[in-house]
């Protein structure tokens, strides 16, 4: 049986070594107070998980009938702080709709803030088509929403939003970077 | 020995002024009901998605937090979404 901790908590002069099991929290919310000595709402680190999440491209006016070899993405949650990795392999642009492009299916809710308006996720995509200018593709997550923008950056100037016919069957994009949650 | 797979919905989180949900999936592999591996998978929902194909838990969230006042304030934010690098 599990040893009783006094309910004012347990004082540790010595450090803790943990031989066997996990620290496990009971209630949600609380976890360790690093670099402080006294408590701090920005130096508690609470949550971490790692999971999957599952990208889908769409038109800003909506789609149907994409196909994908692979749409299953990878995340690692630290803190408010979202990491998204993976390769998203199309094999059907079915039918995308409006006059942009967007990935959606983020597994958190980005931050809504103005500071976080387009908060950047680098990658590398490859088949695609009206690639004219050399420039690099990179997705753009948007506060509120649980999508990325998908932009070209055009060696003449800024960065603009892509279309369907920038896309064919064929594209797979390969994406890394990370985005501030909303909690 | 019986291996078994089973999906549970571990957290329903709501997120934000305009109340996204956030499911959290777990696949639990059991060997003989022990617990041998665990998965995560996420999606969240916005207050206008379709969430006919949602567990009945999931549902029952939305549907509470989902109220009018909070679609249609989820409508204004989605109607004066300025255009990507606008």
């Amino acid at each position: 049986m599990a040893a009783t901790i006094p309910t004012n908590g347990i004082g540790l002069d010595a450090g803790l070594d943990v031989t066997g099991g996990d620290i496990t929290f009971k209630t949600a919310d609380k976890g360790v107070n690093l670099g402080v000595t006294s408590g701090a709402a920005s130096n508690l680190l609470h949550d971490y998980e790692e999971g999957t999440w599952t990208a889908s491209l769409q038109g800003n006016l909506g789609g149907s009938g994409t196909g994908y070899d692979n749409a299953t993405m990878q995340y690692t949650k630290i803190g408010r702080t979202v990491y998204i990795t993976g390769t998203l392999d199309m094999n059907d642009l079915g039918s995308l709709g409006g006059d942009y492009l967007k990935v959606a299916g983020l597994p958190f809710t980005p931050d809504a803030s103005n500071s976080n308006n387009y908060q950047p996720i680098n990658t590398l995509h490859f088949n695609v088509q009206g690639d004219v200018t050399g420039g690099a593709f990179t997705w753009a997550v948007y506060a509120a929403n649980t999508f990325a923008y998908v932009f070209e950056s055009h060696n003449t100037g800024a960065s603009q939003a892509t279309k369907a016919s920038d896309y064919e069957d064929g594209t797979i994009v390969g994406i890394s970077g990370a985005y501030i949650t909303a909690a | 020995m019986a291996i078994t797979k089973e999906t549970e919905i571990s957290k329903v989180e709501v997120v934000g002024e305009y109340k996204h949900v956030q499911v959290r999936t777990d696949t639990v592999i059991k060997e003989d009901d022990k617990e041998i591996s665990r998965s995560v998978h996420r999606h969240v929902l916005t207050p206008d998605e379709d969430i006919s194909s949602q567990d009945d838990e999931v549902k029952a969230v939305c549907n509470a937090v989902w109220t009018d006042a909070v679609k249609a304030k989820w409508k204004t934010y989605q109607d004066n979404l300025p255009t990507p690098g606008a």
